[in-house]
């Protein structure tokens, strides 16, 4: 619901690595995104070329990389929990150790809204 | 003219994170306890912070954080009850950040206060994504948002430590179950601390402010 605001975020780190790059133009960025944020990519990507227009951010490429949700648990367990044919709300819902079945286990990633790397355009022999 | 790949590695929530470890940081300096007040609009945030002030204005310092879209009419709800408030308006922001508090930690006597209410954007979704250097969160819902609406939004329960149901003296005349809406958040979290309050009859009013006491941090 605050794509906007995530959006200006976005597009404020990737135009400073941008101008300290010394970019005529920035390509393409890769974005990292939780799946257990609140933002819906569509809108995202919508709100990113609204906030990018008449910048050197123009024509870039959002890729929204999706990031599945992996937890560390008290029992031991590490890794990924089923996400499979699950909406957003049942997975939060749901939410446990797929090993002994601690419905409070610590979450190590998808909350992610992470600028991972940005491919761009620069002049002369940088 | 040629193509570089630059790895960055800027978690925008992570930025988030680390300027409110430090307003949690600050807030600890001066023995500041903080609680972030979330729940929908017309849930009853700016009432339950009315009556904490009121109950605990004699032994405590209490000052508070109104963010609203327009958030000059909570302040000087809060101003009332004289407690010092600096209004945040968002604007057109649905939710507070750790930037804008921190600068309206710039603007409270610090010194002087034992209890911060930090009053979010009336919502029960954006607010969920973003600390803002609190302590302790708080989410607020009233039965007349339909006995449903837990369920609806579990994502906030989960981040929570203590989830209020309020209004609970009209249950009957919106048709809202407000024991339903307990359990739905005990399955959300089950290690969330729930209440079902009223400010008409003062049901619950009691346990509320235990929880703000027996939540402060040592003091200085």
């Amino acid at each position: 619901m605050h794509e906007y605001s995530v959006a200006m975020g976005v597009y404020e780190v990737v135009l400073n690595v941008a101008l300290k790059n010394n970019a005529a133009r920035v390509i393409s960025v890769d974005l990292e995104l939780g799946e257990l944020t609140h933002i819906n990519p569509v809108q995202l990507s919508f709100c990113f070329e609204a906030v990018a227009k008449g910048s050197l951010l123009e024509r870039t490429d959002l890729n929204v990389i999706k990031v599945a949700p992996e937890i560390r648990c008290k029992c031991g367990y590490e890794g990924s929990i089923n996400t499979e044919q699950q909406t957003f709300y049942d997975l939060i819902l749901n939410l446990r150790c797929p090993k002994c079945g601690n419905p409070a286990p610590e979450l190590t990633s998808g909350r992610e809204i992470n600028v991972r790397d940005i491919k761009m355009e620069v002049d002369g022999n940088a | 003219m040629h193509d570089i790949r630059v790895e960055v590695g800027f978690d925008i929530l992570q930025a988030n994170e680390a300027l409110a470890e430090k307003n949690r940081a600050l807030l600890d300096d001066f023995g500041v306890t903080a609680f972030n007040i979330m729940g929908a609009i017309g849930s009853g945030k700016t009432t339950l912070i009315e009556l904490a002030a009121d109950r605990l204005g004699d032994r405590h310092g209490i000052g508070a954080i109104a963010g609203d879209i327009v958030a000059d009419i909570d302040a000087e709800r809060f101003k009332r009850h004289n407690v010092p408030t600096v209004p945040l308006n968002t604007g057109k922001e649905c939710h507070l950040d750790a930037h804008l508090v921190e600068h309206a930690l710039e603007r409270l006597p610090l010194d002087d206060l034992d209890i911060l209410f930090i009053e979010n954007v009336g919502n029960l979704i954006c607010p969920t994504d973003y600390s803002l250097g609190e302590h302790h969160r708080v989410v607020i819902v009233s039965v007349s948002e339909g006995d449903d609406i837990v369920e609806k939004h579990p994502m906030i329960f989960k981040t929570c430590s203590l989830a209020i149901v309020n209004k609970v003296d009209i249950a009957k005349a919106v048709n809202a179950d407000a024991d339903k809406m307990v359990d739905d958040v005990l399955r959300i979290n089950p290690r969330i601390k729930a209440l079902k309050t009223s400010k008409t009859t003062g049901e619950g009013v009691d346990d509320w402010i235990k929880f703000i006491e027996g939540n402060m941090n040592v003091h200085r």
